[in-house]
């Protein structure tokens, strides 16, 4: 992915997000109305809109992550790369399968909370 | 003593055995003419089945030999360049057959010339390399789609981590991206692959 794709793929899903929010359509999770049983990112709008009880935790990520636009403009007036490179960073951290196996480790403990939860 | 034999009349048994020559020879000379069936024998399979390692035993026992194995060479110095030139390009071809005959579905269809093309460029050592690039099947790529798309596993599994993580902390991009990926996740797969093989292709 180069940089350009990266920054436009982030302006993008940042404005589909704050639509999303802002209107409050309220899409029902597809998964969950299939299987009945809440999928990992169920509860991610609640925690970002101040639920910090019965939200999903990660509504922080996606919180930080509705940031980058401001990283992404900043970027293109200075004609740098600070996003991307940030971005690759990570991408190579979470391919090193010791971090992989914890953040996966993670994100299942956190569904089976969630599930538990019954958001 | 016996007496002593040119090059020449060596060279010249092996393509008319004469009865009784061998008779003649010293044991010096003995061992030469047996070094020479092999190398002629080794030369004639290396034509049927050539490969790197047949060259290599040639030339190790052009190493070992005296005089007649490098009148030999003289005799086959013309061919054996052109030989050992064809013999790498020969072996090449096949092996970038077998790896676009393998690999061929997991390509764009108009990727496949150039891929073929360039790979018939590479050096022979790059072959072991070759083997380690991961490229994935877009198939099961779909059907990890379809089946884990939600998740982003599909993402995950072609190595646009970021991607994958942005899926699966938005439910597959609330259902919606999800299935957009379940016709686009085959080209991106195929995309992937050859940006993989391009950075060994160079």
């Amino acid at each position: 992915m180069t940089r350009q794709q990266l920054y436009r793929t982030i302006l993008i899903a940042c404005s589909a997000g704050f639509i999303y929010l802002l209107t409050g359509i309220g899409l029902p999770c597809f998964f969950k109305t299939i299987t009945g049983i809440p999928c990992p990112a169920c509860g991610t709008t609640r925690f970002i809109l101040g639920d910090f009880t019965q939200g999903n935790p990660f509504g922080f990520l996606v919180g930080v992550a509705m940031l980058l636009p401001v990283g992404v403009i900043f970027d293109y007036l200075t004609r740098g790369d600070r996003v991307f490179r940030a971005y690759l960073w990570v991408e190579n951290k979470c391919r090193q399968p010791i971090i992989a196996s914890i953040l996966i480790a993670l994100v299942v403990l956190n569904w089976i909370w969630t599930i538990s939860k019954g958001l | 003593m016996t007496k002593n034999s040119t090059p020449n009349d060596l060279i010249k048994h092996l393509y008319e055995p004469e009865i009784g020559f061998q008779q003649t020879l010293n044991e010096d000379e003995k061992q030469e003419l047996f070094r020479l069936k092999q190398v002629q024998n080794l030369l004639n399979s290396a034509y049927m089945e050539p490969s790197e390692r047949s060259l290599e035993k040639i030339l190790e026992h052009a190493r070992q030999s005296k005089k007649p194995l490098a009148h030999l060479g003289l005799f086959y110095s013309k061919n054996l360049a052109n030989f050992s030139k064809k013999l790498i390009k020969r072996m090449e071809a096949s092996k970038v057959d077998l790896f676009i005959m393998t690999h061929g579905k997991s390509f764009e269809t108009h990727q496949l010339s150039y891929i073929r093309e360039k790979l018939l460029e590479l050096d022979d050592s790059q072959w072991i390399i070759l083997q380690h690039v991961q490229i994935k099947d877009p198939v099961l790529s779909l059907i990890v789609s379809i089946v884990g798309g939600g998740l982003g596993i599909d993402r995950f599994l072609i190595g646009d981590t970021g991607l994958g993580i942005a899926k699966l902390l938005t439910c597959g991009g609330i259902g919606i991206w999800a299935i957009i990926d379940w016709f686009f996740i085959m080209d991106a797969t195929r995309a992937r692959n050859f940006t993989r093989l391009q950075a060994y292709l160079v």
